[in-house]
């Protein structure tokens, strides 16, 4: 299979896959709509189609409403405006005016000489409709005002009987509005912030966590190991919710997280420092963070016995036999340059330059000036010479001719 | 010299910024202040395969200073912000000093950053950002994925555009006061000149299902000491709900050589589970004052693919990859042309002869949420690595128990790890054996806000 058909097979089995769970149901975060007690039968479809209702007609008070905790539902007097309880008999209003019409199976009590629409006085009271405050900023005015109708956000309420949490905005359709463009996009517009403008995400009904659906920011899994491409996309993203404190603590600091370097990793990342996976520049540097520390170990080659490796190594070698060839002789394939192509960084979070330039200088006083360089590169130096010689001189003391070698 | 010569300046510049900080109140009407100090203090015993146990901790005060709203208007403008991270890094150890640790310990200042943030909408989509002090760039365009610098980065949006231009002092140690030494380039730096920094991005704004950001920076201490120059970009797509993009390139203009070149694709259900498989190409990079940026040094890919699940409370996580290295072109010039038909050593993974040594890892973790919130959790987490460099096997039970809970706010959470490793050094088999580790933390809020 050619690489252009397996390009194409590959777009086309992520378009597929992607395109059939982008169908997939999205439901109402609880942190953000906490969950809902509604024990009430209701149908949007019927009001607004047979009864040709209006939203406004139940919902008046979104006229006014500027806050996501104003309580919009309907009073029950509203519904008693059509409903009416005192029709006699009440089997034959229309539309039905029985209680437990809205309020199933329930069967209330009135006083003597009390009116059916008195429904206070009735006992015991049907079941409370709990609606917690959801934990975003909202205002109906504000939207009615710019003429939003209110299919816009409650999708699929014209069809549905309740209206549950499941009719509340989702994010998607919050920003097909609030692009940028026809209205602010800053998260705090919509979402709870702290004073500098940080989502609050410790929410009483749990946390807010993004789930993937804007800017690749599902935070499920092992996130913490692979939120990399993520930020250095969009950093300012990440911002929304994230000190740069956060990142400072885990990345730019000493005390290992125990998420990334479990227990005695101290003793035991050879390994995984050789693959350099997680990468350790990202939090480490190896001139300073790695080799001071295997400096102060005995695990480099500074004068003095090794500490870590000692036990278990008879000769006080670190590296293997033939890691460095006499001169004269024939690298083995222990030989270090190989390792060092392969993998320079385990080289130098120990050795210091000064170690390479004992061979890899062509100084007088060197004797095997073993050339260190990739195939090609005398004809790519002189750009390196130009806007920083201080590499080269290292090795080669004179800059003339370097400058002759790299054809300046 | 005097007081204002550059290098005086340079040196100072974060710190000035901090105390320009502090004068704020005085001209202003600061109404949301946030000091945050924490101390973070880590004590390890470790033996394994040491005859002694060898101490070591860590003890680090960190103070972090923000204040918001100087104007008094609630949230309505925010045009004003500062922050400031101080930290006092403190190590001791490993403290056994009959086994000639040269340098047991040693203590320093740090400042992370110390920076003014003016943020204000022009007008219409026209917006400003400006940050201004020891601040924090987070791109693409570093090999470690972090620079700082004393200076000032401006954002400027535009209509789906935002472009951005930085100026100032690269943070170094020995050039910025305070500065702490993560933010310079690996390898041998030498600092006789403070460094300066430019540099350039644009971003695309305002578009649901692209993000995407290209730039350019320069390190220099003078036109003929560049430190780096890389141009380079990142972008985000998501196409569909659940579907994503992410890639991102890094090219070294000083080498003319790719840095580093990554995609990843993923797709999934929002919040029940993902699947992402992705790729990335990295050529160790040096600062330029190094010889090891000329030497023949080779790049490695990584391969990787990882998912999860998330049913009830439950959170599941695996992963997987493969990272290839690579020895480099077998021609006459190349080193280690010589080797050709030379007897195959003991360990093929570790051998010169091994053009193309893989390392494996892959691991799994279950998490049991206890609480809706996860602040209660138990869980338990598998690595294993093999392969070129070693191998390395570990198992661990971990939790996490808030104490002295009052609403949704625990002043005081304990979490405990226990587990155990299995590790053989690829190059020095007799460094192996199996060890472990008991570890129990605590972490003490001593409130959740407080009033002055």
């Amino acid at each position: 299979m050619s690489r252009h058909a397996l390009a194409t097979a590959v777009a086309c089995l992520w378009a597929l896959v992607g395109g059939a769970f982008a169908q997939t149901p999205r439901t109402a975060l609880d942190a953000v709509y906490p969950p809902q007690s509604i024990p009430l039968a209701f149908d949007h479809a019927l009001h607004l189609t047979k009864a040709k209702s209006a939203c406004g007609d139940c919902h008046a008070s979104v006229k006014t409403s500027v806050r996501a905790s104003d309580r919009n539902l309907p009073e029950e007097r509203v519904c008693l405006d059509c409903h009416d309880v005192l029709e006699e008999p009440i089997e034959k209003a229309d539309p039905p005016a029985e209680c437990k019409t809205c309020h199933p199976s329930y069967v209330p009590t009135f006083p003597e000489g009390v009116d059916r629409d008195e429904t206070s006085k009735a006992t015991p009271h049907p079941p409370r409709v709990v609606l917690p405050t959801p934990a975003i900023k909202f205002g109906h005015k504000l939207h009615l005002d710019r003429g939003i109708e209110c299919s816009a956000c409650h999708v699929g309420i014209e069809s549905a009987g309740l209206g549950t949490r499941e009719h509340l905005p989702m994010m998607d359709q919050c920003t097909s509005c609030h692009d940028g463009r026809q209205a602010p996009s800053r998260c705090d517009t919509c979402h709870l912030a702290t004073p500098d403008g940080r989502l609050v995400t410790d929410l009483p009904h749990g946390k807010l966590v993004p789930r993937g659906l804007f800017r690749n920011d599902d935070h499920g899994g092992d996130f913490v190991r692979s939120h990399g491409p993520a930020a250095k996309a969009d950093a300012a993203y990440c911002a929304n919710c994230h000190k740069e404190q956060e990142c400072a603590s885990c990345h730019l600091s000493g005390p290992k997280p125990l998420s990334i370097h479990a227990g005695d990793f101290v003793l035991t990342h050879g390994p995984e420092a050789r693959r350099n996976d997680p990468s350790c520049e990202s939090c480490h540097r190896l001139q300073s963070f790695c080799r001071d520390c295997h400096v102060r170990s005995g695990v480099s080659d500074q004068p003095g016995a090794l500490f870590f490796s000692a036990a278990g190594n008879a000769s006080g070698r670190f590296h293997r036999e033939g890691f460095v060839a006499p001169l004269g002789g024939i690298p083995t394939p222990a030989h270090h340059k190989f390792e060092a192509r392969k993998n320079l960084r385990q080289c130098v979070s120990c050795h210091q330059e000064s170690t390479c330039v004992q061979c890899h200088s062509v100084q007088a006083s060197v004797a095997v000036r073993a050339n260190p360089h990739p195939p090609g590169f005398r004809a790519q130096c002189d750009r390196a010479l130009r806007q920083n010689d201080r590499g080269c001189v290292k090795c080669h003391e004179s800059r003339a001719a370097l400058e002759l070698m790299c054809g300046r | 010299m005097s007081l204002i010569a550059p290098d005086h300046f340079s040196r100072w510049l974060g710190p000035l910024s901090t105390v320009a900080f502090a004068a704020l109140p005085a001209v202003s009407h600061a109404t949301a202040w946030n000091v945050r100090a924490d101390t973070r203090i880590t004590a390890d015993r470790w033996r394994g395969t040491l005859t002694e146990p060898v101490d070591r901790a860590d003890v680090r005060p960190r103070l972090s200073l923000g204040g918001w709203d100087f104007e008094g208007d609630g949230d309505k403008t925010q045009r004003f912000s500062l922050v400031a991270d101080l930290e006092l890094a403190t190590d001791f150890g490993p403290t056994d000093t009959a086994r000639r640790a040269t340098q047991p310990r040693r203590a320093l200042f740090e400042l992370y950053r110390a920076e003014l943030r003016w943020r204000e909408a022009l007008s219409g989509q026209f917006t400003t950002d400006l940050r201004v002090g020891r601040h924090l760039l987070v791109d693409a365009l570093t090999p470690g994925s972090w620079d700082a610098v004393d200076g000032a980065t401006l954002r400027l949006g535009l209509p789906f555009v935002v472009l951005e231009g930085t100026g100032g002092l690269a943070v170094r140690r020995e050039w910025n006061a305070l500065g702490p030494d993560v933010f310079a380039p690996d390898g041998a730096a030498l600092p006789e000149h403070p460094g300066y920094v430019v540099g350039a991005a644009a971003e695309v704004a305002h578009i649901e299902t692209v993000h995407a950001r290209a730039g350019w920076r320069r390190q220099f201490e003078a036109a003929d000491r560049v430190q780096r120059e890389d141009v380079g970009g990142a972008m985000t797509l998501g196409p569909w709900a659940g579907a994503s993009l992410e890639s991102g390139a890094r090219f070294d203009l000083l080498y003319r050589w790719l840095g580093e070149v990554y995609a990843q694709a993923g797709f999934g259900d929002a919040e029940l589970w993902r699947l992402t498989a992705g790729w990335r190409y990295e050529r160790p990079t040096f600062g330029a004052d190094s010889i090891w940026n000329a030497f023949s040094v080779m790049p490695w890919q990584d391969f990787t693919l990882r998912g999860h699940i998330n049913p009830g409370l439950w959170r599941l996580s695996a992963d997987g990859g493969a990272r290839r290295f690579d020895a480099g072109p077998p021609d006459a010039q190349a080193p280690g042309a010589d080797l050709v038909g030379a007897v195959l050593p003991e360990d093929p993974a570790t051998s010169g002869l091994n053009r193309h040594p893989v390392a494996w890892d892959g691991g799994v973790r279950a998490t049991r949420w206890l609480d809706e919130s996860g602040d209660l959790h138990v869980g338990a987490e598998g690595r294993l690595g093999f392969g070129y460099g070693g191998r390395r096997h570990y198992g661990d039970v971990f939790g996490q128990v808030p104490m002295l809970g009052a609403g949704h706010f625990a002043p005081m959470y304990l979490t405990a790890r226990l587990g155990a490793v299995e590790f053989e050094d690829a190059q020095r088999k007799a460094f192996s054996g199996v060890s472990g580790w008991a570890v129990l933390g605590s972490r003490w809020q001593v409130s959740e806000s407080a009033r002055f």
